[in-house]
């Protein structure tokens, strides 16, 4: 149709020829118990790069989501832990809470004291960095068994939490697509000024964008606590990055307006598979990073190849 | 302008039998006896004063709006009428003075209430945002919602429907609104406020980087406004495109408003003294001399889907304007001299020998200078007036690499002195100067690295009416000293009164060339609308 839905496909075929290569190529991807791992394994990924997204689309950027999904994890296991009580209500209260206050205050940072986007979400980092290593220095806590099989639920061979997070996330994509939100959204990170002319208020957008993106990281952070049983002062830090590696490999244009939330989906998926096929085939995690770098950077010089053809013709 | 003139038109017949409210009965008949001080005015302000601090922006403005009729405000920049639009819109409030909306005084006017009201306004900047479709441009801002926030699609695409057949416009709802020309996206937002409560409507600086095709075509829509009831406040500083139709002028100077004409009175020669407050004198300055020999001919160029078998001279004292429709290849040919992109087949000869033009660096080197048409792609706006002046000569004041700053630095107050710049130092930032005076800027930086022959695409663009009787000035001085100018503008009364030689362009040909003696403003018209097609050259 336009060239937002056109940003989209891209994405789309790159994971299903990602993933057609990898069935017919890689032993044992295409098992059942492979592919359940493997959707499991990009659930978080999949949920900070969404996140992310709605920031992108802003003309924002997002670092501080890394340290929010150490945040949850880390209030959820000290919480808990039935040495503090033990209350599973109080602990995901705790946990939304906290990335409301925490995506609010981003919000408040960028469009009230007008920090640069980078800046005042690499300052939440630290400060946050801080706060886990402060609540809990080395990784421990508890996460109630009750919570830890909300987690590992099977329906067949398909984890319960995937078809929950696909689900959400297709919410999302759609509601961002046809809603007054999304229209503002997007209308904001392609011209911010011309968007206030029409009548919009880039701030109530942008703080929403920032605190939509805490509460995703913040259940990303819940996931991975309740696989893994504890808390972890550190376990987040992978996700500052690779979330923004996933919405721009998913065709979400860094300087905002362009890209859409189906692209973000594909392309967290497409970095999970990489990842997923390199441990099929035991390559050591060192090559891991260096084709994931490969892949994006091939990705993205094509996408700009494509979109920058039409935009030069129309400058002649 | 050929349009008509429409004074004291009467309303629609309908209008009243709408159902429009006693009071906008009231308004229109006053107005139609043309006289508004017998009945209700749909907008009025007494005695209106902004104060910044110690800065009186504006002073004692008194302005009546009468329903039905087309209002213009005029004034150079700096001359308040962005405070004034300001304060309509209800984002100022103002320091004293009243405003009273169909007679009842408006006491905090927001921008939300004004719009209940009925009043509107279209800015300046425009609010349309490329990536969007047309439909979801027209939505933004008041979309009509569903549960959820979800957008009703198809209500939006019947409202864009309906205002459209209201003007007589017809607009894909799917398009991607970068496909739009400049024209459409400021009709488009024309349609975007138009909603059935509307009384008002204020265009602040519509047509800038407008053809004349789209001009006309705005206008249309106005008169059809205006036919309907509606007034029109029109901020512009070109009183030419709008002679025609204007009922009221309103003038500005220094925030104060210094005359208010009616639609007789308003000339061109009128409203320029009052706005700059002196008689300009001539716009146009003249040459005494006749062009010597030919500096630069094109023969034969060509550019696939551009201009093809255009072959024009520019003779040494001499000003040549290409003219034509956007996308007709009057801009073209002239970037194409430029190297920006050069033609594919052809010659271009300098002082009768062929030169290698492939690039702006090759036209650079055999001294041509080049500014396109946006400012953002000429002025460093971050940067100093002398840096920005420099930026052409770098390697003229320069020993071994090394700019010699003191150098640099007396060029610069000798450019700011001969273009009179006003800015408060040659350290002054770009972004700080008027939009007339970043363009003398622009201009001296060629001035200063010496060049043959300048190439400006709409030179004087957004530029104030004093401002560019300047501009003009320098050009004819730039000119007279052996060297020769091309312009290619969208402003065919600039076309006509600087140039030499008006050439003019359709559909990628040079159809018809005029010199001083022999030019109408119609003939030229009817040249690059196609009407003469086959004429030929005088």
């Amino acid at each position: 149709m336009n060239s937002l839905s056109r940003r989209t496909v891209g994405p789309i075929v790159l994971l299903v020829v990602g993933a057609v290569l990898a069935y017919f190529l890689v032993p044992r991807f295409g098992t059942p118990i492979n592919l359940g791992y493997f959707l499991l394994q990009a659930v978080p990924l999949l949920l900070t790069a969404v996140g992310q997204t709605l920031v992108i689309m802003t003309a924002g950027i997002d670092l501080s989501v890394g340290a929010i999904v150490t945040l949850a994890g880390v209030i959820a296991a000290l919480l808990m832990d039935p040495a503090n009580g033990g209350s599973i209500f109080l602990a995901l209260l705790a946990v939304v809470g906290a990335a409301l206050a925490v995506g609010l205050v981003n919000g408040l940072l960028i469009v009230r004291y007008n920090l640069p986007p980078f800046l005042a979400t690499l300052g939440m980092t630290f400060f946050l960095a801080g706060v886990n290593l402060y609540l809990m220095p080395v990784p421990g806590g508890k996460i109630a068994e009750s919570f830890q099989d909300a987690a590992s639920t099977r329906w067949g061979y398909v984890p319960a939490t995937v078809v929950v997070t696909l689900v959400l996330l297709a919410a999302i994509a759609i509601y961002v697509d046809r809603t007054r939100f999304g229209l503002r959204l997007r209308a904001v990170g392609w011209n911010e000024k011309a968007a206030r002319l029409a009548g919009v208020s880039p701030a109530k957008v942008k703080i929403a964008a920032y605190i939509c993106s805490a509460l995703l990281a913040s259940l990303a952070g819940l996931f991975i606590a309740s696989r893994t049983g504890s808390g972890d002062p550190l376990v987040g830090n992978s996700y500052q990055l690779s979330s923004i590696s996933a919405a721009v490999l998913g065709g979400v244009d860094l300087f905002g307006g362009r890209g859409t939330v189906w692209g973000a989906i594909a392309g967290a998926l497409v970095l999970a598979m990489i990842g997923n096929v390199l441990n099929l085939l035991g390559v050591v995690a060192y090559w891991q990073w260096i084709v994931q770098g490969f892949v994006l950077l091939v990705a993205v010089a094509l996408y700009s190849v494509r979109f920058g053809r039409r935009q030069s013709r129309e400058l002649t | 302008m050929s349009s008509t003139p429409t004074t004291d038109q009467e309303p629609a017949p309908g209008r009243e039998t709408a159902g429009a409210g006693t009071d906008r009965g009231a308004a229109v008949s006053a107005a139609t006896g043309g006289a508004a001080t017998g009945g209700v005015a749909l907008l009025e302000l007494r005695k209106l004063t902004k104060a910044f601090g110690a800065t009186i922006a504006l002073r004692d403005i008194d302005l009546t709006l009468d329903a039905g009729k087309f209002h213009a405000l005029l004034g150079e920049n700096g001359a308040g009428k962005s405070t004034l639009i300001k304060i309509l819109a209800g984002i100022y409030r103002p320091t004293r003075g009243e405003m009273l909306m169909e007679g009842k005084p408006l006491e905090h006017p927001t921008p939300a209430l004004l719009r209940t009201l009925g009043l509107h306004i279209v800015h300046q900047d425009s609010s349309i945002l490329p990536g969007l479709t047309v439909a979801q441009n027209f939505a933004l801002g008041q979309e009509p919602t569903a549960g959820l926030g979800f957008i009703r699609r198809r209500t939006v695409r019947d409202e864009l429907a309906a205002r459209g057949r209201r003007f007589g416009v017809d607009f894909d709802p799917d398009m991607p609104a970068e496909r739009l020309a400049i024209g459409d996206r400021k009709i488009l937002e024309i349609l975007k406020v138009l909603d059935a409560r509307q009384k008002l409507l204020i265009l602040d600086e519509p047509t800038a980087s407008f053809t004349a095709e789209e001009v006309r075509r705005l206008l249309a829509i106005l008169r059809e406004l205006k036919a309907q009831g509606t007034a029109i406040l029109y901020v512009t500083h070109r009183l030419e495109e709008i002679e025609g139709m204007v009922d009221r002028v309103m003038v500005l100077r220094d925030g104060s408003k210094v005359g208010e004409l009616t639609h007789d009175e308003a000339v061109q020669e009128r409203v320029v003294s009052l706005m700059v407050g002196r008689e300009l004198g001539q716009m146009y300055p003249h040459s005494d001399r006749p062009p010597g020999e030919v500096l630069v001919s094109a023969r034969g160029i060509r550019r696939t889907g551009q201009y093809e078998d255009v072959s024009l001279d520019v003779r040494q004292g001499e000003i040549v304007a290409l003219v034509g429709l956007a996308g007709h290849g009057s801009f073209e040919v002239a970037r194409g001299l430029s190297g920006l992109p050069p033609p594919e087949a052809g010659e271009i000869l300098m002082h009768g020998r062929p030169i290698r033009l492939r690039s702006l660096r090759d036209a650079l080197k055999n001294g041509i200078g080049f500014l396109a048409e946006d400012r953002a792609d000429t002025i460093l706006r971050v940067r100093t007036v002398r840096e920005n002046l420099a930026l052409g000569a770098l390697e003229m004041w320069s020993r071994m690499g090394f700019v010699d700053t003191r150098r640099e630095s007396d060029e610069a107050e000798r450019l700011i002195k001969a273009l009179s710049v006003r800015c408060r130092s040659q350290n002054a930032l770009a972004e700080s100067l008027s939009g007339g005076n970043q363009q003398k800027v622009a201009l001296g930086r060629w001035l200063a690295a010496e060049r043959r022959l300048l190439v400006l695409l709409d030179p004087t663009a957004g530029v104030d009416v004093g401002a560019r009787a300047e501009i003009y000035k320098h050009l004819r001085a730039f000119a007279a000293d052996g060297r020769g100018v091309l312009v290619a503008t969208s402003d065919l009364a600039e076309a006509l009164g600087l140039a030499d030689t008006v050439v003019a362009f359709y559909r990628g040909r040079q159809v018809a060339t005029f010199d001083r003696d022999n030019r109408r403003e119609e003939d030229v018209l009817a040249a690059i609308t196609g009407q003469t097609a086959g004429k030929g050259a005088a």
